[in-house]
């Protein structure tokens, strides 16, 4: 079995300061691995390596995403080959509508323009699906959105997109106790069609129930196997 | 960098008339004949005239030291009279107008259309069913030709020639324009156009404007211009009038995509009665200078006043716009939305005032100026000016400047959208408040003419 992902000796700086000190992990499809630790410890600034976020250097080391050097992709190209960050602090964009985001969102992924009526269709009974409602569609990209409501539009983007690599950054945050069992279900689907997850999460409980092939452990900008 | 798609022109050897270049008693006399005018018009020609020349050169707003008043053609006719059909207009002038897209449009969306070359009309139509009901839509020449009574009870009522030295320029040379008048109760449901191209090199377009809204009245008037790209200046200074009668409601729509060698100085104002609305939205995009402040005077009670304005300022462009509110009497509010985005060195400024006479109890007043500056070469500008002479006023007055997000860029192109994708929504989205105003034809054309200004500027 090939490997969706494959992190080697990877080290990585912000503004000057160390985030990442050489961390490696591999990731099968239909994987699900697990990172937890403290605040500060580099869980989210590895969500945003991945994602190409420009503000992080790479000062040594490789990640091969679904056979290509992931380092040689642009932010957007990432996004078209599957690889999918939702945000822990989804962005508030006036003026762009939900519908707009989703659908440019998919006409990249997916390189195919949809009937324009089918496509509403499509993404209001996703949006149903995932707790929000036809007129959160229509209202602009998190404006006025709770913080319940924003993940919910990450799960959204997510059904609608079926990335093959997930990096889930503190989904459950601002979720009660229905979301989080959103989260386990839309996982659970996605999975069985192949995705793979990162879930970085410091609630140990959804850890649990999730049953994650991998658990790891960050600390310090190193990711060491999870001690029991 | 110039992305500019109807910077094209038409050669001049078969226009009827040019006038000499330069501006003077003669010109101004033969500009009246050539009309055939009322003698009334030609002496307020000659006083605009007089006080054209008598008039400083403002000192305030954008930069008009450079203007060569001297080399420029204030009168040239390309045409003899307006056409009712396309197929009449001579074919170079007609090529202008289709490569623009005005019968097309005219064909699938408007009530009428006027098509402006140089200084006179060559092109004029309005729907049969509209006729029948009273409107009239004819080119100023024409309105004061056919209504010599309703043009001399309005012309020069609400921007008097006095008013500053462009609005007595235009006095004293205007030619071309729209005569619009929406009898009592008529609602015209889609809008009217106009259409101004400037084609000669070294030309003055003056066009005068006069739209009567009776009561109960409704229209939309849409105007377009553009121009050839010629390295010498062009001047364009129109004077827009609107009365809006009692509950009428009047929209006026701009989307100015001059050349960047044109100076774009233009007067509009409205005078708006008791419960009446005036809207305007206007859209600047091109021209080198702009100086440009719609103003409504709320004289009547409860009248609204409102105006929705993007500017995009780039390369050696220098747009000073804005707004005026004049709130006479009581209940009479007003809105001011202005959005503007500056980028490779441009500057915009939002130059408004909210004025709240002492009669003018229980007003209402919100402006909101929100400034994208796109890099560091880029200038944006407000100055506000509110003078509030009641105790009861509510006036709020709202002011951002920011940058593009780079979050937002970083979130969507997370999403797949490519940087100059990403870049072209977050405007648009930017610029919603107001596009969303907008009939969907023109906010379509609008955010097809931001992209294009915008194409290049990521990085």
């Amino acid at each position: 079995m090939s490997e969706i992902l494959t992190i080697s000796s990877l080290s990585a700086s912000i503004a000057g300061m160390s985030v990442l000190s050489g961390i490696s992990a591999k990731l099968g499809p239909s994987q699900i691995m697990a990172i937890i630790g403290a605040n500060g410890g580099g869980k989210s600034s590895l969500a945003q390596v991945l994602l190409g976020n420009p503000e992080y250097a790479i000062e040594q080391g490789e990640i091969i995403y679904d056979g290509v050097d992931l380092f040689t992709l642009s932010v957007d190209e990432r996004a078209r080959r599957g690889l999918y960050v939702a945000w822990q602090n989804p962005v508030t964009i006036p003026g762009v509508s939900v519908f707009a985001l989703c659908k440019a969102a998919y006409e990249a992924r997916e390189k195919k323009v949809d009937n324009l009526s089918e496509f509403k269709q499509k993404l209001e009974k996703l949006a149903i699906e995932v707790g929000l409602t036809e007129s959160h569609i229509s209202r602009f990209i998190n404006d006025g959105f709770s913080g319940g409501e924003k993940k919910r539009l990450e799960l959204l983007q997510l059904l609608l997109l079926k990335p093959k690599l997930v990096i889930l950054d503190e989904i459950d945050s601002g979720l009660d106790k229905s979301g989080r069992e959103l989260i386990l279900k839309v996982i659970k689907k996605l999975k069985e069609r192949g995705t793979s997850f990162i879930i970085i999460s410091h609630y140990e409980q959804l850890i649990e129930k999730i049953k994650p092939e991998i658990v790891l452990e960050m600390k310090n900008g190193q990711l060491l196997p999870r001690i029991s | 960098m110039d992305n500019y798609s109807l910077g094209f022109h038409s050669d001049t050897d078969k226009y009827r008339y040019i006038a000499p270049k330069g501006l003077s008693r003669e010109i101004v006399v033969q500009i009246s004949k050539q009309k055939n005018e009322p003698a009334w018009m030609l002496e307020t020609r000659l006083a605009a005239l007089a006080r054209f020349e008598e008039m400083p050169i403002p000192t305030w707003g954008a930069d008009l030291s450079r203007i060569n008043w001297e080399d420029m053609h204030y009168y040239l006719r390309s045409v003899e009279k307006p056409y009712a059909k396309w197929d009449d207009v001579p074919d170079s002038v007609r090529r202008v107008f289709e490569e623009i897209g005005v019968p097309e449009a005219e064909r699938e969306y408007l009530a009428g259309v006027g098509g402006q070359y140089d200084s006179e009309v060559i092109y004029h139509s309005l729907k049969e069913t509209l006729a029948k009901r009273g409107v009239i839509f004819l080119s100023m020449d024409e309105g004061l030709k056919q209504y010599p009574e309703i043009v001399r009870k309005n012309f020069g009522k609400i921007v008097p020639y006095g008013d500053n030295k462009l609005a007595a320029l235009n006095t004293a040379v205007w030619s071309g324009g729209s005569f619009v008048y929406i009898p009592k109760r008529v609602v015209v449901d889609l809008p009217l156009q106009a259409y101004f191209r400037i084609n000669a090199e070294r030309a003055g377009q003056f066009e005068r404007t006069l739209i009567v809204a009776e009561e109960g009245a409704s229209v939309h008037y849409v105007e377009g211009c553009s121009a050839p790209a010629y390295s010498s200046a062009s001047l364009h200074a129109a004077v827009v009038e609107v009365v809006v009668e009692k509950e009428a409601r009047v929209r006026y729509t701009t989307v100015q995509n001059w050349y960047k060698n044109v100076y774009n100085l233009v007067t509009k104002r409205a005078m708006v009665a008791a419960e009446a609305r005036m809207e305007w939205a206007d859209c600047n995009l091109g021209s080198g200078v702009t100086m440009k402040y719609p103003s409504c005077i709320l004289a009547g009670e409860r009248a609204h006043g409102e105006m929705l304005s993007i500017a995009v300022a780039g390369e050696g462009q220098q747009l000073d716009a804005g707004a005026k509110m004049i709130h006479l009497a009581e209940g009479t509010t007003s809105r001011i939305i202005s959005k503007s985005i500056s980028q490779n060195g441009g500057r915009s400024s939002y130059r408004g005032q909210v004025k709240i006479t002492p009669k003018a109890t229980n007003a209402r007043s919100k402006v909101v100026c929100d400034a994208l500056i796109m890099d560091e070469l880029s200038r944006s500008d407000t100055y506000p000016n509110n003078q509030i002479m009641t105790g009861d006023a509510q006036v709020e007055h709202e002011a951002y400047v920011s940058k593009i997000g780079e979050e937002q860029l970083l979130y969507l192109r997370g999403r797949g959208l490519t940087e100059e994708e990403a870049q072209t929504m977050i405007i648009r989205g930017f610029l919603e408040p107001v596009t969303a105003e907008l009939p969907l034809e023109y906010a379509v054309e609008l955010n097809r003419l931001v992209k294009l200004e915008m194409v290049g500027s990521v990085g």
